[in-house]
């Protein structure tokens, strides 16, 4: 069967991507700071972009067209908003954590939370709650990459996950953190560019208000601040962003990376840099999920109506680096989690339970063999196809946001307790799973109009908040350790 | 040299005020201009009015963040 246009470009795609890796490699240490966080020397232009392609996925370049193609423009909105609220997380939180994780030596999100509140235990229970997420996300990115690139450039699925996985697993064992956030910092740029690209296409050569009337008179309301369902109500709004904006910032491989800044100034820096990288690739994907109903009014495949937009609008070129850029997005996410799930697995369970007196090159051996057991877990579950993608990765982001408690107020606040951080962690993704429309336990009319994710979170701040008032703090040493003062000295 | 009104707003606890503040007013300004675009819907380019203008909304809310955050940078920098 030859090679089309579309699938050479993919293909000469990963094979730049493993070079990245392949080069980072030279430069990479096998000591846990160097091979989880890069040394914590992570500059400003790479920790923005890396946080960028982290958090950007599948979601962004499949479920934002997908979505504003039958609800309107309003997950802009939120995303817009959320992603403004993240640079305030990044500058508090995310410096906070920065400075403990560089005065004690704490490399992974699980190891904070086991050291603040002096419980091994916790740590444990923090990762296997994160980890149904994580491995969620991880295998939702997968599926997502895999059905599309089976669907639009034919290359089978299975072929597509297995390579995928195949070259995740290969540049995270040779360049670990490092080669993640290189080839991160590339993906974003790819994703920002191709997208932009194609919005400067539409705008300029074709007649995006034809299209954009077309689309509104297919689908009346289309182009409403509410949506022609009229779900985008400010309220819905407000609290799906803040939703997103304590869970985003919440993610464990997020919180890794604030443990490899270099510095405060850049940790704040790299907060922005990601926003207003993430604010322009939102509103492309928006706008072209909108026009696309214009142009395709009765898709074939309405999860992947950007691609089939710009197949239909544009040269084949242009449509292989469109779905070159969408692997990015799923790759630069998926690999993330993995090494972030496996450094915790390494560093919290192995060298805590297991073998304590492991080296350091053998506590980064079993992250690597790790790496490649979860890979081939989440591929396994990839093939084995679970329904609602995108639904999907949406629970994972919501049910990071009901994880932070024990985290974002355990950094500033000396009542938190471990019991209250246990319960936080099982009520509020609890409620999350339970509120979940797929699931659908709890009516959605108990909502009252909210995203049923801000309903988890604050289920899981109050439940912390209440139990920890009602039990004893860790000692004052260990708590003045691992926090810090929210409004800085002489508070 | 007098002290300017920027030296005094750095200073704590005024600082902590001009903070909190700040994010009232990103929170506020977020929610509250959806009500006032919402009729906004003529089409530029493709794109509804009121898309256009929440653009303009987004880059105000991104100076009153780099605002609170340089603010806030500096009452934690010793820190």
């Amino acid at each position: 069967m030859p090679v089309t246009i579309a699938q050479a470009v993919f293909f000469t795609y990963l094979f730049l991507v493993f070079l990245i890796g392949v080069y980072a490699a030279r430069f990479t240490k096998y000591t846990p700071a160097d091979f989880y966080l890069a040394d914590r020397g992570v500059g400003t232009l790479v920790l923005g972009l890396t946080l960028a392609a982290t958090v950007l996925s599948a979601f962004t370049v499949f479920g934002i067209g997908a979505d504003t193609s039958q609800v309107g423009l309003g997950p802009f909105s939120f995303l817009a908003i959320a992603a403004v609220l993240y640079t305030l997380f990044f500058a508090s939180v995310g410096v906070a954590l920065y400075r403990i994780g560089t005065e004690h030596d704490i490399v992974t999100p699980a190891e904070y939370i086991r050291v603040r509140y002096e419980s091994p235990l916790l740590g444990v229970v923090y990762l296997t709650v994160t980890g149904i997420f994580m491995l969620a996300m991880l295998a939702g990115q997968l599926l997502g990459g895999g059905v599309a690139l089976d669907t639009l450039i034919g290359i089978p699925f299975t072929v597509a996950v297995l390579l995928m996985a195949l070259f995740m697993i290969v540049y995270i064992h040779i360049a670990g953190y490092r080669g993640v956030i290189w080839s991160d910092a590339v993906q974003s740029t790819v994703l920002f560019a191709v997208l932009a690209g194609v919005v400067a296409y539409v705008m300029v050569v074709r007649d995006s208000t034809e299209i954009a009337e077309s689309a509104a008179q297919e689908i009346p309301g289309l182009f409403d601040i509410v949506g022609p369902a009229e779900l985008w109500t400010p309220l819905f709004v407000m609290t799906a962003a803040l939703a997103f904006a304590v869970g985003v910032p919440g993610y464990p491989h997020t919180i890794q990376r604030y443990f490899s800044a270099g510095n405060a100034q850049i940790m704040r820096d790299s907060g922005f840099l990601f926003a207003l990288v993430a604010v322009p690739i939102y509103f492309f994907g928006a706008v072209l999920g909108v026009w696309s109903v214009g142009v395709i009014p009765e898709p074939p495949e309405p999860d992947y109506v950007i691609p089939l937009l710009v197949e239909t609008l544009m040269h084949p070129v242009v449509f292989g680096i469109v779905m070159a850029g969408a692997t990015a997005a799923i790759m630069s996410t998926a690999d993330s989690v993995a090494l972030t799930m496996s450094s915790m697995l390494s560093r919290d369970v192995y060298r805590e339970f297991v073998n304590p007196d492991a080296t350091a090159r053998e506590e980064v051996r079993a992250t690597q063999l790790l790496v490649f057991l979860l890979i081939v877990l989440a591929v396994a579950l990839t093939l084995v196809q679970p329904a609602g993608i995108f639904p999907l990765i949406e629970f994972a982001v919501v049910g990071f946001a009901t994880t932070t408690a024990p985290i974002f107020l355990g950094v500033y606040w000396s009542g938190a307790t471990k019991s209250g951080a246990t319960a936080s962690l099982i009520f509020g993704p609890g409620v999350t799973i339970l509120l979940f429309p797929t699931i659908g336990v709890i009516p959605e009319t108990l909502t009252f109009g909210m995203h049923y994710g801000f309903v988890g979170v604050l289920v899981a701040y109050s439940t912390f908040i209440l139990v920890s008032l009602l039990s004893r703090a860790p000692s004052a040493t260990s708590v003045s350790t691992y926090s810090q003062s929210f409004w800085g000295q002489g508070d | 040299m007098s002290e300017t009104v920027f030296d005094r707003i750095r200073q704590p606890p005024l600082v902590r005020y001009v903070i909190v503040l700040l994010v009232g007013v990103l929170l506020a300004l977020a929610a509250g201009h959806q009500y006032v675009i919402a009729d906004w819907t003529a089409l530029y380019l493709g794109l509804p009015a009121w898309l256009w203008t929440q653009l303009g909304v987004i880059a105000v809310l991104f100076v009153l963040a780099w605002t609170a955050v340089s603010l806030y940078a500096d009452t934690t920098e010793d820190t």
